[in-house]
């Protein structure tokens, strides 16, 4: 089976319910791989720590004291599971397909699926929050099968609505997010650059590993090729008379230096950050995705 | 002042919209599409797309002057320069609507008579108008036009007729005040102008501020034939050949002194007199029904055949002209080009033999044969006009009761896939062809009233079983009477009627004429060259018997409608100028003479000696003319008839600015979109 076709957003746009497509897209990305990207969180050895009464004594280290004749116990870097939180950017921008076979929001909602549905299978806690400029929608991290079910739905039931403030959501979110978890942002970034940094900069403060993904449909990245076209904001309403061939180069190379000062901002803070197009496999942009985190 | 010399060109300014239109269509065809963020595209936006439009407005620009000066260029500007010549006080101008502008199509299909020649014709008559147009816009004048033809079917239209040119420079004259006058004249044919050679020179003479332009169309006007009548009088008893012909100069200079020898022995003397010579030549007294006359003098052809058949049919050669006489018909024409012979035997397969008076020249290839009382012949002469056909020759046979109708259908009709003859059966009563067939045969001949004539009587003729795809022309009892057939390039025509039957009337006289015409016509027109006649615009004059002036003859068109141009003086009938191409015919008593009026196109292909002796006597005619005029050679200018200013050297010829300018805006437009190109590509 060829998955490039199979979990081409063409095809997964066709396929009814999330989880389905959420499911294929893992198995797909999970297909050939043999470590869980989220195994160490909870194993991972950090440090030895004098037994005091008390302690667990299964974490009790015979063999040291059986050496040494000291009672250490081991501890791990996490002791708990972790929490996954998928912040999604439904902006109305994020409603726009152009020229791609879903739109934005739906690539990002059959993304953070999968992602939620990996964090479960590893007994992760989930949480999603979406809005335009505030978490409209929130669902508090937790580990079990009704919580997925219904973050699932939730993503489902996204629709694009409101005006882009990255800043103000990105703030909102983090200061709902506990420690020691990890986020995913979803947005397609239409905004000052200095706006989406500061909104960044709060997830980072919480000691967060977070992934920024810029999801923009083709258009976007290609551009238009009409000569007389009235170009409509769909957050703002605004228009604007030009010829989009001939804005083409102009529009190209403000995108890049949009994107470049953008990837910069957060390689200082050490954001992942990743394009994808809605026309990508969703396993090839899993595979990235996990692959940087 | 600017003024256009082809105006016609602007009718092509519609082009002008379409840059416009491009333009202003474009922008009302606004696509509107919803886009996620405005946020980059608005930056910057304001200065590319101001140099954007910027850019369409100076190609919009460009292009249209682009267009305008192509259209400018094409439209001949002119303008008055400082040397411009006087106004004239008064600009007349003749108009040629006659049937000389009425030119064949190049590769028209048949060249039959009127009508398919009309776009041209009106071309030539456009142009005549159009050049007095242009005139009037450089000098500022109103000419006053007169046409050759008054009473013409219309402005706009080319009359059927020729016109009488130097009635038409009389009115012109007449109309000629004192003070300064230009007169534009067309030629279609220099001789016409040489015989108002005298008015026009007393004019000249009057009036010191008279002008000529004489525009010369001969190149374009259909060349006319020369030859004026070679006609025989066929009588029962004694018929006789008159013979009226031109000598060629050097013969005409040399006393014009002809000798007409029949087999091998002085048959006549004749002398010419003003360059021509006319003899009579008693035929068929004695015995004698067969002979050879051949002629001394300064014919340009020497031979004349003749036969008799026993059924009185007989025929004439000259040089490959042949006078056709069917005695049934009661008529006869003359043909060029064309043998008509007793046996396919005797038929000269090699082509017509130049006379032996005449420089030497190659044959003339056969065009048409006529095959009449068709007599046993050996099966190689008969594939040999199985060939002649096969290359594009046509035949037209007739069978008679001499002829080997086994070897007839064995080795010429059905190799030709006509058909069969059976016996000679009676067929009595009137036939009436078919009348779809009969019209039919009518329209391909380009003589509609053919379908409409008097019905004759077939006594005799032969039962014919045709082959499939043969078109036939049936009798009113439903049995064959003509047969034609294409095949391969050429063309053959068989008549299941008995030749010798002397009762034989035909189909009717009225249908059958102009077909029997035509087909002879059609026949002869395969390499598109003279077959004609009769001259076109000349004088056909008929010599009168005694008593038979005041009887006066009738004279019909080619529409069986009564002919008036008709003269008779002298002993002699004089008929034409001719108005109608075709077949004319002259009622004397019982019997007809008949003649066809044709054109010979110029331009096609290789001249015909007639064409060529009528462009001799043309050009003569022009250097006779024009010696005359040289004490007023200053006011007299020939023009080329595609040089519609060169008689006014004041006038300023703009289309070469007009080009470079084109050019110049081309390159700009070049320049200005690689320019805005270059800029849009990213570093």
């Amino acid at each position: 089976m060829d998955l490039n076709q199979v979990l081409s957003p063409a095809y997964l746009s066709s396929l009814k319910g999330l989880a389905l497509k959420a499911r294929m897209v893992l198995e797909g990305t999970m297909a050939g791989r043999h470590l869980s990207p989220f195994h160490g969180f909870s194993s991972e050895f950090a440090q030895y720590k004098g037994y005091v009464p008390g302690d667990d004594l299964k974490f009790l280290d015979w063999k040291v004291y059986g050496r040494n004749d000291q009672l250490v116990t081991r501890q791990y870097r996490d002791e708990t599971n972790a929490s996954v939180y998928l912040v999604l950017d439904s902006s109305e921008s994020m409603g726009y397909a152009g020229g791609g076979p879903v739109t934005k929001l739906e690539y990002a909602a059959v993304l953070a699926a999968s992602l939620a549905m990996m964090a479960f299978s590893q007994r992760d806690a989930i949480s999603i929050a979406f809005g335009a400029d505030g978490p409209e929608g929130f669902l508090p991290p937790r580990n079990n099968a009704a919580h997925l079910r219904l973050a699932l739905q939730m993503l489902e039931d996204m629709k694009p609505n409101g005006r882009t403030d990255l800043e103000s959501l990105f703030g909102k979110v983090a200061a709902r997010l506990k420690s020691g978890s990890m986020t995913f942002l979803f947005t397609d970034l239409w905004q000052d650059p200095k706006a989406i940094i500061t909104g960044l900069k709060e997830v980072r403060f919480k000691n967060q590993a977070a992934s920024l993904v810029q999801i923009l449909a083709p258009n976007e990245i290609a551009f238009l090729d009409g000569s007389n076209m009235e170009l409509i904001d769909m957050e703002t309403k605004e228009s604007v008379r030009l010829s989009a061939r001939h804005m083409k180069e102009q529009y190209l190379e403000t995108l890049r230096a949009h994107t470049e000062a953008l990837r910069a901002e957060c390689f200082n803070l050490d954001v992942k950050f990743l394009r994808a197009e809605t026309t990508r496999p969703y396993y090839h942009a899993m595979r990235d995705l996990l692959h940087r985190s | 002042m600017f003024s256009l010399l082809s105006p016609i060109s602007l009718w092509f300014g519609a082009f002008l919209a379409v840059p416009l239109a491009i333009h202003f269509l474009g922008r009302q065809r606004l696509e509107r599409q919803p886009f996620p963020s405005l946020l980059l595209v608005k930056e910057g936006f304001a200065n590319s797309m101001r140099r954007h439009r910027l850019k369409n407005l100076l190609l919009l620009i460009i292009r249209t002057l682009l267009i305008a000066c192509i259209l400018l260029a094409l439209s001949n500007p002119a303008m008055e320069s400082k040397r411009a010549a006087a106004k004239p006080d008064q600009s007349l101008a003749l108009i040629h609507n006659g049937i000389y502008g009425k030119l064949p199509p190049v590769d028209g299909a048949p060249a039959a008579f009127a009508g398919a020649a009309a776009p041209r014709g009106k071309d030539l008559l456009e142009t005549q108008r159009m050049r007095i147009n242009a005139l009037d816009s450089a000098q500022g004048t109103r000419t006053r036009a007169f046409p050759v033809i008054e009473d013409g079917p219309g402005a706009g239209e080319v009359a059927e007729r020729f016109g009488d040119y130097g009635e038409a420079m009389r009115r012109l004259l007449s109309a000629l005040g004192p003070g300064t006058a230009l007169i534009n004249l067309p030629v279609f044919a220099w001789k016409d102008v040489a015989a108002c050679q005298a008015e026009l020179l007393r004019a000249l003479q009057e009036n010191s501020g008279l002008q000529l332009a004489l525009t010369d169309f001969s190149a374009l006007a259909p060349r006319v034939s020369a030859f004026e009548g070679l006609h025989a009088t066929p009588a029962a008893d004694a018929p006789t050949v008159s013979l009226s012909a031109r000598l060629s100069p050097a013969a005409a200079a040399g006393g014009g002194k002809s000798q007409v020898w029949l087999d091998g022995r002085l048959f006549q003397e004749a002398v010419a007199t003003g360059g021509r010579v006319e003899i009579t030549l008693p035929l068929g007294a004695g015995p004698r029904t067969e002979g050879r006359f051949a002629f001394t003098g300064g014919f340009a052809a020497a031979d004349l055949h003749f036969c008799f058949p026993e059924a009185g049919a007989w025929s004439l050669a000259h040089a490959g002209n042949a006078l056709v006489s069917l005695p049934s018909l009661g008529r006869e024409t003359y043909f060029r080009r064309i043998v008509h012979v007793a046996s396919v035997g005797e038929v000269p397969w090699g082509g017509i033999s130049p006379s032996s008076g005449a420089k030497a020249s190659a044959p003339a290839p056969l065009r048409l044969v006529y095959l009449a009382a068709e007599r046993a012949a050996s099966p190689e002469a008969y594939a040999r006009a199985v060939e002649f056909v096969k290359r594009g020759g046509r035949l037209i046979v007739a069978a008679g009761r001499e002829s080997d109708i086994p070897g007839l259908n064995r080795f010429l009709l059905q190799p030709l896939r006509l058909g069969r003859l059976g016996n000679l059966v009676d067929s009595s009563g009137p036939v009436s062809a078919d009348r779809a067939a009969l019209a039919r045969v009518g329209r391909a001949s380009g003589d509609p009233a053919a379908a409409a004539g008097n019905l004759g009587t077939v006594r005799k003729r032969y039962a014919f079983a045709p082959d499939s795809g043969t078109a036939i022309l049936l009798s009113q009892g439903g049995a064959a009477v003509l047969a034609e057939r294409d095949f391969h390039q050429g063309h053959a025509l068989l008549w299941t009627t008995d030749i010798d039957d002397l009762e034989w009337t035909d189909l009717g006289v009225s249908p059958l004429v102009p077909l029997l015409h035509q087909a002879f016509q059609e026949a002869a027109a395969g390499e598109r060259a003279a077959n004609l006649a009769v001259a076109s615009d000349s004088i056909y004059a008929l010599s009168l018997a005694d008593g038979e002036e005041n009887s006066r003859p009738e004279a019909r068109d080619p529409l069986g409608r009564p002919f008036s141009r008709v003269r008779i003086e002298g002993g002699r009938m004089r008929l034409g100028p001719f108005d109608k191409l075709g077949l004319y015919r002259v009622i004397r008593g019982k019997d007809t003479t008949a003649f066809a009026v044709n054109l010979i196109p110029a331009g096609m292909g290789a001249p015909t000696p007639a064409s060529e002796e009528w462009a001799s006597a043309d050009a003569a005619a022009k250097e006779g003319f024009l010696a005359a005029c040289k004490p007023f050679s200053g006011r007299i200018s020939v023009l080329e008839q595609d040089d519609p200013m060169a008689a006014r050297t004041s006038v300023r010829r703009l289309w070469p600015a007009f080009l470079l300018g084109a050019l110049l805006l081309l390159f700009l437009e070049g320049l200005l979109s690689s320019r805005f190109s270059a800029r849009r590509t990213p570093n």
